[in-house]
């Protein structure tokens, strides 16, 4: 295995179309926008399991790619989501697991040091990524019998129940 | 045999010496996170472990020790920033929620809660080590202490956190504890964390504040937002100069970080 260094990539100032050009490149399939009409604030990708989401905020002194995905909904076993969210917390290094309101829906997010980023890079991330959501989002959904996101967005199931 | 290095710079003179065992890290990146750490101008100690040899450094803020290592991983090696925040806590109960609300509003890493005992609260971030060099991780340094202050802390007052090198002193301590004490949050942990209606003070005591906190008692927790003045503030000056409500508050605000 090459024997990895700390960065040699100049650092740059990343923007969405850049991004996107590298993640449509690289992934080979339909690159969305996010956010208002004639105003992106992010992209996304859909996968049969979940919907992937990409932004960059310069909130804190260091710039920062987050990804992102909201991944399932409703759970019907509430006493279980935090434990649970806890648990898979305790096992992922990178990126953290929680709950969001209004409505209830599980959410992974995962940030990456925006300045050193390139193609190769940020595709190694975002399939790792997706990895981990994956591996820990459908045993989550499965745990506490929630809903995936997907079809929250398709069929509008679950948006009756009670939050 | 392990090889000493000197790490001290002759314009930052401190007990900064790494000591370079076996590491599934290559040399190259240990020297480059050394470098970084002298960057920083904060004295570094290196950790060492007996079955993994050199694990990282640690740097001892006022407020908190951090961990910085290298972790091999299959795409390569990856930088850990870990802080413990509290050891011991006085609301266990409340850990998982303050848990997840920080996770929720948190910008980089993760809040960790590990159960005890001591039971643990711990801000965690790692980062692949190629997508970073000095001036960003001294900017990611940066950016995991502000998380620590606006974020961590908060859920450590939140489940009354104990500091994590003594069990027997609350983080409320202001001697100890040069946390952020922005009003807005603590109102929120308090809003949280306050019963819907009693809450247990001692018989005769009053309520401070007549608010949306208030339940007729002088539980600092149902004190209502005027208990969380300006907590630099002598509590006895402020009984002198504010008004009553306002006054007593600020008192009560200091009794429980006392």
């Amino acid at each position: 295995m090459a024997d990895l260094q700390p960065t040699s990539v100049p650092a740059q100032r990343l923007d969405l179309p850049l991004v996107r050009q590298w993640l449509a490149e690289a992934l080979q399939t339909d690159i969305e926008w996010t956010g208002p009409v004639g105003h992106p604030d992010g992209l996304a990708v859909t996968y049969p399991t979940h919907l992937q989401q990409l932004r960059i905020q310069d909130r804190l002194p260091l710039p920062l790619v987050v990804l992102e995905t909201t991944f399932c909904a409703f759970p019907r076993r509430r006493r279980d989501v935090l434990p649970l969210l806890a648990q898979a917390n305790s096992q992922i290094e990178r990126g953290r697991w929680f709950l969001q309101r209004d409505p209830p829906r599980l959410t992974y997010a995962m940030e990456l040091p925006a300045p050193h980023l390139d193609r190769e890079r940020l595709v190694r991330e975002w399939q790792r990524f997706c990895n981990e959501a994956v591996v820990f989002g459908i045993e989550l959904t499965l745990r506490t019998r929630a809903v995936t996101w997907l079809e929250v967005l398709r069929t509008g199931k679950g948006s009756a129940q009670p939050g | 045999m392990a090889t000493v290095i000197r790490t001290s710079t002759p314009d930052h003179d401190c007990a900064c010496e790494a000591i370079d065992l076996s590491s599934p890290v290559s040399d190259a990146c240990w020297r480059a996170l050394r470098g970084w750490l002298q960057g920083l101008q904060l004295p570094f100690e290196p950790t060492l472990s007996e079955d993994a040899g050199l694990v990282g450094y640690s740097i001892a803020l006022r407020n908190s020790l951090i961990g910085i290592g290298l972790t091999e991983r299959p795409t390569g090696p990856v930088l850990t920033l870990t802080a413990v925040l509290c050891r011991g806590m006085d609301r266990e109960t409340a850990a998982l929620g303050a848990v997840d609300r920080a996770n929720r509003q948190l910008a980089l890493g993760q809040l960790l809660y590990v159960p005890g005992p001591p039971a643990e609260l711990t801000l965690h971030a790692a980062v692949a080590l190629d997508l970073l060099d000095g001036e960003s991780f001294a900017l990611l340094f940066e950016a995991m202490l502000g998380e620590l202050n606006n974020v961590g802390f908060p859920a450590v007052m939140a489940v009354g956190g104990y500091h994590p090198t003594d069990y027997a002193a609350p983080w409320g301590d202001p001697m100890r504890a040069p946390i952020d004490d922005d009003p807005d949050d603590i109102v929120q942990d308090l809003q949280a964390l306050a019963p819907r209606s009693g809450c247990g003070a001692a018989q005769g005591d009053r309520c401070s504040s007549q608010t949306d906190l208030g339940c007729g008692c002088s539980d600092t927790l149902h004190a209502g937002p005027a208990a969380v003045a300006d907590p630099g503030q002598d509590p006895q000056a402020a009984t002198a100069s504010g008004p009553p409500d306002e006054a007593e508050g600020r008192a009560a605000h200091s009794r429980r970080r006392r």
